[in-house]
């Protein structure tokens, strides 16, 4: 990413930006991974306690040796966490270029 | 000379080291601050696990995923999930918009001191709150490893060097101090579950095979990777979700976490530490896992039931009335039931175990860095928000000297720091995962509702900002006072209030916000948006 220069924004700078098509398609990008990924942590976390209290006797079989159905939830929540890093630092990357294309953007225009 | 004093004495010398050698850098607001935002993004990413993984983690989850298997390792996984909702919502935008607190953020479009007084005051009560629990986790820590050393002197002597620390080196002597934590503290999760996997011949499946034939606890029905060891039926049920809740939103507003953010240059760097944060966590919860399993097997279930404190074995009681005499009568004949013993015993059983009187005091100096190092970043978090927003913008106007500030910020460590360790003195410690759940808890309620809909809501006004900590902050604090935590008789029926409080804070906040009109607040969405997204006008 581009540093950005310390040159302050004025109003007319931060509303061209703010309706520019390409700030307005990159927030909708970052929403839109945003809400996705929280939505999968939140709720694949919020899964385990959940299915323990709809089914707390087949949550607590053995299912392979002593290990439980909710023990492998356990873990998989470990799997889902590496993925979402992956997928955040993936994607960041590539809203960093646009980010950095933005800030050149209004640089020129401000020169 | 005992190796637990040398291993102690070796790492006060790198902390003195440390401290003499940051000293000079904490002369502006900057550098006592953040360190002059000069810590790369590996390097901060170990200082925030050096500041998430506290003593409740290293000793306290072992021991309740010994004790309990799979619902002691519940707070692991959710502290884990938590750490990823704090990578994803908050810290790029954070880093963007802030400068030193977390009020600064929700000031950002919300101009005026009644916002700045509340977020203040938001965040001084959780870094209290998690402070006196830290401290009085000294106590415990010198009990298991330096028996015949008095708790409440072990507990002025820590939190005197820990005030050393902050007063003298600011945040760059917190930070590497964070870092050489994190570092020991992964190493010895790397010896013990090597020992423990060294007795099972690096097989896991003979270690989890062996581990699931022990119970939960001694005498109960369920095993150590079946749910129900710690939370009983259905009321448990909803205290784990409810817990949950907490954890896992609660991370995300916690102000000495979030104050790390500002100590990098940028909000790439701040991704990155969050990242590399991210694995030296999700590492060490692997290794606690395995950790827990081992003790829970090597040192058997008798040997680790007697170390119940008291309210774990009444909480057990409790939930099964009808035996509740016969329950009793045996816990007690079998010694579970034993004043002042508690889970945090099984490291450094284990390590003694295992390792022998070394690993035993590489164990204990790791527990004292990991308070320390928790304890600095606490405190200099409380004094950052009492200087920089109580201090400088509410009662100087924004007319204070960078001297000032510092000066007041040191001041402040002392006051915040002293409160803490005369509280911890007093506070019976089988308070402290109550205090440590509090604190996430109004961390969810009060801090991260407000934080979130600042950064994502345009409609986000004062009122419903004011409105919405507030209400998360109390409903939290006198939930969990009617609750069975601190009532005989509760009204409210579970130990963790984030299932009723995060809701209620969020509710409040939208339900204001709709009902009133904040012009203010509306026109620097947009600034708002355009310097989170893309760094313009960030604090270099």
């Amino acid at each position: 990413m581009t540093k950005p220069e310390s040159t302050p924004l004025t109003n007319a700078d931060v509303a061209l930006i703010a309706t520019s098509t390409t700030f307005v398609s990159l927030r909708r990008r970052r929403a839109a991974f945003l809400i996705l990924a929280t939505i999968i942590a939140i709720m694949s976390f919020l899964c385990l306690p959940i299915s323990i209290l709809i089914a707390p006797e087949t949550m607590s079989s053995p299912v392979l040796g002593p290990m439980t159905p909710a023990f492998f939830l356990s873990m998989a929540l470990f799997v889902m966490t590496w993925f979402l890093l992956a997928a955040k630092m993936r994607v960041a990357r590539i809203f960093d270029v646009d980010a950095a294309a933005i800030v050149r953007d209004i640089r020129k225009h401000q020169r | 000379m005992n190796p637990t004093i040398v291993f102690i004495l070796f790492f006060l010398a790198i902390v003195f080291v440390i401290i003499a050698a940051a000293s000079a850098s904490t002369r502006d607001v900057r550098g006592y601050f953040t360190a002059n935002r000069r810590i790369s993004g590996f390097q901060n990413g170990l200082a925030i696990a050096g500041d998430y993984l506290s003593a409740a983690s290293f000793l306290g989850a072992t021991g309740l995923i010994a004790i309990y298997g799979l619902d002691g390792f519940y707070y692991a996984i959710g502290w884990l999930v938590a750490y990823l909702c704090l990578l994803l919502v908050v810290a790029e935008p954070l880093r963007n918009v802030g400068r030193f607190t977390v009020a600064d953020v929700v000031g950002f479009r919300m101009h005026g001191e009644s916002v700045r007084i509340v977020s203040s005051i938001a965040s001084l009560t959780i870094i209290v709150l998690y402070l006196i629990a830290q401290m009085v986790g000294v106590g415990i820590i010198v009990r298991s490893v330096l028996p015949g050393v008095d708790p409440a002197l072990a507990i002025i002597v820590v939190g005197a060097l820990m005030l050393g620390l902050v007063v003298f080196g600011g945040m760059l002597a917190t930070t590497w101090v964070q870092i050489v934590k994190t570092g020991m503290l992964l190493t010895a999760a790397v010896v013990l579950a090597g020992f423990v996997l060294a007795h099972f011949g690096f097989s896991l499946r003979a270690l989890i095979d062996a581990a699931g034939s022990v119970k939960a606890i001694p005498g109960s029905v369920t095993n150590l990777f079946a749910a129900g060891g710690y939370f009983h039926g259905v009321v448990g049920s909803w205290d784990r979700i409810s817990l949950g809740i907490g954890l896992v939103l609660g991370a995300a507003g916690l102000p000495h976490i979030l104050l790390r953010l500002y100590t990098v240059s940028n909000a790439r760097a701040a991704r990155i530490s969050v990242a590399w944060g991210l694995v030296a966590v999700s590492i060490f919860y692997v290794l606690l896992l395995i950790i827990g399993l081992g003790v829970a097997t090597l040192i058997g279930g008798h040997f680790i039931g007697a170390h119940l404190i008291d309210a774990d074995a009444l909480r057990y009681i409790n939930a099964h009335p009808a035996q509740a005499k016969e329950l009793t009568a045996q816990l007690s004949s079998l010694g579970y039931i034993v004043p002042h013993l508690d889970t945090n015993y099984a490291v450094p059983i284990l390590a003694s175990m295992l390792g022998g009187r070394l690993v035993l005091a590489f164990v204990a100096a790791t527990a004292l860095a990991t308070v320390l190092s928790v304890t600095a970043g606490l405190t200099i978090s409380g004094a950052s928000s009492f200087a920089l927003d109580l201090w400088h913008v509410i009662s100087r106007r924004n007319n204070c000297s960078q001297r000032e500030q510092v000066t007041v910020g040191r001041s402040a460590a002392l006051f915040i720091g002293t409160l803490a360790i005369l509280a911890a003195v007093n506070v019976h410690e089988n308070n402290i995962a109550v205090i440590v759940g509090l604190a996430f808890a109004v961390a969810a309620s009060a801090n991260f509702p407000a934080i979130v809909l600042s950064l994502y809501w345009r409609r986000l006004t004062r009122a419903g900002v004011l409105g919405g900590m507030s209400v998360g902050l109390l409903a939290c604090l006198i939930l969990t006072l009617l609750g069975p935590a601190f009532s005989k008789a509760p009204l409210f029926p579970l130990v963790n209030p984030g299932i009723l409080s995060v809701p209620l804070a969020f509710i409040t906040t939208v339900v204001l916000s709709l009902v009133t009109h904040d012009s203010d607040g509306n026109a620097q969405y947009d600034r708002l948006c355009v310097q989170s997204s893309t760094g313009i006008g960030a604090e270099d």
